[in-house]
């Protein structure tokens, strides 16, 4: 088991106090999501990993090591310094040193030239070492990053959100990029995303957290796909709009930043009011699918 | 959207495609559907659903058909608009409504009181769980 993690932590939320509470096992060399709605705990669950934070009390073992183990009211047994555990961690800020080339900032984390120009290699930042950040994309400015964290060779790769700042196919390149280097380097990565299809790509496991909890600990597969109805093809969305004619009644509904149009039986329409959330559903068999094409709207544009 | 209380009978499963034969009634329901979640087991209480445009009618059907599901059904009532028609049925599975255009209600002749024929693809119908109140 890589990592063994029961640890309790006080928060101050918004709709009152609450804790975090955790009781999990992570086996080595998985990615494994961590999802769920802002404040819940994700970030501070990756803090305490890290040693950023310190939980009341717990117990926190890294493939047989033990970072943490504490009583609450009392000081720590054991309180590994971040600089002690073999965590690296990207925020979804970039953090680099402004000051510093892109070699620069990689050596500052571990003065090895060696695994610095594997690791360049590995991101694609070959050509680049000499560059400051402020010459680089956010795309590159991210792989500093990653690449930064990857030089003391972690066991544990915390991720926060690393994506969420760039553009669709930006995000797309790195999520490969991110498959590579686990495919090569066998590191097990943890990774705060809201993003389903990310999840869907990049990962094994979900943990999903609300108030401090984890809630649901499943495959994206079970996740996404398996769900309560036998429809394979539903999506949350507010109503936007109502009408009647002839014998059939239509809803417009917003999913996201798309509007769709769907037909209800009357009973329907007696018990639905504009502004209600819905889920809209189907099955897999009745959708159509094609090629997007030049004169199809697309939503994104907005 | 149509529902009908039922209970499943069984399922075959090949790979991630499944059948399902339910009871509703003394009606049998047949669904296709894609990965089943482990909640729908022999035995399991379900609605299936579907839309009043997925029932097709027959009057007086003969010969044969590819569609999985027949309903005997009683006409309970027709809305009659200009270009679609609302008929309501009864079932000894439980009542439903089907949605037509009206030129197939007049090439039909269907009527209120009449007995028809229910016709819903098996990949038309789908499943939900009762969750207990």
């Amino acid at each position: 088991m890589m990592l063994v993690v029961n640890v309790r932590k006080q928060l101050f939320g918004a709709e009152g106090d609450f804790s975090l509470t955790t009781d999990l096992e992570i086996p080595k060399g998985g990615i494994t999501a961590v999802a769920g709605p802002s404040g819940s705990g994700k970030t501070t669950f990756l803090r305490i990993l890290a040693g950023l934070t310190s939980p009341e009390e717990g117990f926190l073992q890294v493939d047989g090591r033990v970072w943490f183990q504490g009583r609450e009211g009392r000081r720590p047994r054991i309180n590994l310094k971040p600089q002690q555990r073999r965590a690296g961690f990207v925020f979804q800020g970039y953090a680099l040193f402004p000051h510093m080339s892109v070699m620069q900032n990689l050596l500052y984390a571990a003065n090895d030239r060696d695994m610095a120009e594997k690791l360049m290699e590995m991101t694609g930042l070959g050509n680049l070492r000499d560059v400051k950040p402020a010459q680089l994309s956010g795309g590159q400015k991210q792989r500093v990053a990653l690449a930064r964290s990857l030089m003391q060779q972690p066991e544990l790769l915390l991720l926060d959100e690393p994506l969420s700042a760039l553009d669709e196919t930006m995000k797309s390149v790195l999520q490969d990029e991110l498959l590579k280097i686990h495919r090569e380097l066998g590191i097990t990565i943890l990774i705060v995303t809201h993003d389903s299809s990310e999840i869907f790509k990049l990962c094994d496991r979900v943990l999903l957290f609300e108030k401090g909890r984890v809630v649901a600990d499943k495959t994206p597969r079970e996740l996404f796909v398996e769900r309560a109805t036998t429809q394979k093809f539903a999506f949350k969305g507010e109503i936007l709009e109502l009408k009647s004619f002839d014998a059939i009644h239509t809803a417009v509904v917003a999913i996201g930043n798309n509007l769709v149009e769907v037909v209800i039986d009357s009973h329907e329409r007696g018990s639905l009011r504009i502004g209600d959330k819905v889920v809209i559903g189907t099955k897999a068999f009745n959708p159509t699918i094609r090629r997007f094409e030049h004169h199809d709207f697309d939503f994104s544009r907005l | 959207m149509n529902r009908i209380r039922a209970v499943v009978r069984s399922i075959e499963a090949h790979e991630a495609l499944h059948r399902i034969t339910l009871d509703a009634g003394e009606e049998r329901f047949v669904v296709i559907t894609l990965e089943l979640a482990d909640e729908y087991r022999v035995g399991a209480s379900v609605d299936i659903s579907f839309k009043s445009t997925h029932v097709a009618l027959a009057r007086s059907l003969k010969g044969e058909l590819t569609i999985s599901n027949r309903l005997e059904a009683v006409v309970a009532g027709v809305r009659r608009s200009r270009l679609l028609a609302e008929i309501d049925l009864r079932s000894r599975a439980g009542s439903f409504t089907s949605l037509i255009t009206v030129d197939a209600l007049e090439r039909t002749g269907i009527q209120e009181g009449d007995r028809v024929t229910a016709l819903m693809k098996a990949s038309d119908l789908y499943l939900s769980r009762i969750r207990e109140a």
